[in-house]
């Protein structure tokens, strides 16, 4: 009998929530033709924070490619560079094929060739003068004296490196001596 | 897109046709889905009218339109709320959150209740989601409880159970409510019972 009641008066405050809820809902047609546009309205708060913290990490991600693309081109290798340029299939590799072109390649290769040797000369002068130069330095080095050394020096330094004679003092002092009649 | 297509046998402008006769409720059970948020109840059920109308939810003919439009729309609210409780608390300030929860219940909040609503919708809203589903299903909706089962996905036996635990619970909560307030819930059926 109670679970009746309590069922019915469930049932009549279910009733009220329906009245309140078609006063708040939205009209069949606005939601239909939302939905036929295909526009979904995701009412989303525009976040500034977010849109600040994606342009950061847009800009870092950036300047890293940049980084890593310069490093990349600097570590490439020079000659490799230049067999690139010419092999490439551009305006220079069509040409290549005439005596002319190849004989302009063989020029190429053997002008880097030059400049490579040049380089490694100029590197083996460039060592033999860094170990000149530490030499010398190394000589400099072992012959330097204090400019103050000379002061720890005295003119009786012979008596304390030398050792006197055993009847060197007493012939010495003999001479001293007041002559007395024996 | 054309209004003219078939789905499944049935015309588009008739299938819109009980949609609209449908829209209160669904509105009503969308609302319960997503916790009482009329945005996102909303939101949902533009969603659920899209998956229509694009052929994604396709309404076969073995079960009543009423059926399958709430077991669309419960399936549809689930994956709505589960995304934006993630963007909300991913994104969101507590301010922002404070803000955001008197927004909320800011047009339901208008709606001049009684103070018995008041306390029954806090009920309803601390009951467990398969429990308020299933009270809404047969109160609300005035539904059985077989298609209850049939809209939440579950057997008819653990329909049932959601509902008399939802019941008992509801009644416990109103209860509470009555020794706080003073106000008599089981004394006005039933005087003898107090």
């Amino acid at each position: 009998m109670e679970l009746v009641g309590e069922e019915k008066r469930i049932r009549a405050l279910f009733s009220e929530l329906r009245l309140e809820n078609e006063s708040v809902g939205p009209r069949f047609a606005t939601v239909w033709n939302r939905a036929e546009l295909g526009t979904v309205a995701r009412r989303r708060p525009f976040r500034l924070s977010l849109v600040y913290s994606m342009a950061l990490i847009a800009c870092v991600a950036i300047f890293s490619f940049a980084l890593v693309i310069r490093n990349w081109r600097v570590s490439q290798n020079p000659i490799a560079q230049v067999k690139d340029d010419a092999v490439t299939p551009g305006a220079t590799a069509i040409q290549i094929p005439t005596s002319e072109g190849r004989e302009k390649v063989v020029k190429q290769e053997s002008g880097i060739n030059r400049r490579l040797r040049v380089q490694k000369l100029a590197a083996r002068r460039q060592a033999e003068l860094i170990a000149r130069k530490a030499a010398r330095d190394a000589a400099a080095i072992s012959k330097w004296q204090s400019p103050t050394s000379a002061l720890l020096h005295s003119p009786s330094d012979e008596v304390f490196t030398s050792l006197p004679q055993l009847d060197e003092s007493a012939n010495e002092l003999k001479s001293f001596l007041p002559k007395t009649p024996q | 897109m054309s209004i003219d297509r078939q789905i499944d046998g049935m015309n588009i402008a008739e299938l819109k046709a009980e949609l609209e006769k449908l829209h209160s409720s669904s509105f009503g059970w969308a609302l319960s889905c997503c916790r009482r948020d009329p945005d996102l109840a909303e939101e949902v059920l533009q969603t659920v009218y899209l998956k229509i109308l694009e052929g994604k939810a396709v309404y076969r003919v073995e079960s009543s339109i009423k059926t399958w439009l709430f077991s669309v729309i419960r399936k549809t609210a689930i994956s709505e709320y589960r995304k934006r409780l993630l963007l909300f608390k991913r994104f969101t300030s507590d301010e922002e959150k404070a803000e955001r929860s008197s927004l909320t219940a800011g047009p339901a909040a208008n709606f001049e209740r009684s103070e018995e609503q008041s306390r029954f919708q806090q009920a309803l809203a601390e009951l467990p989601g398969r429990q308020r589903e299933a009270l809404h299903l047969v109160f609300y909706e005035d539904i059985s409880l077989r298609e209850a089962a049939d809209v939440m996905g579950i057997s008819i036996g653990s329909a049932r159970t959601h509902y008399e635990r939802g019941k008992k619970h509801l009644r416990e909560s109103l209860g509470q409510s009555e020794i706080v307030y003073g106000i008599g819930w089981r004394g006005k059926e039933n005087p003898g019972a107090v």
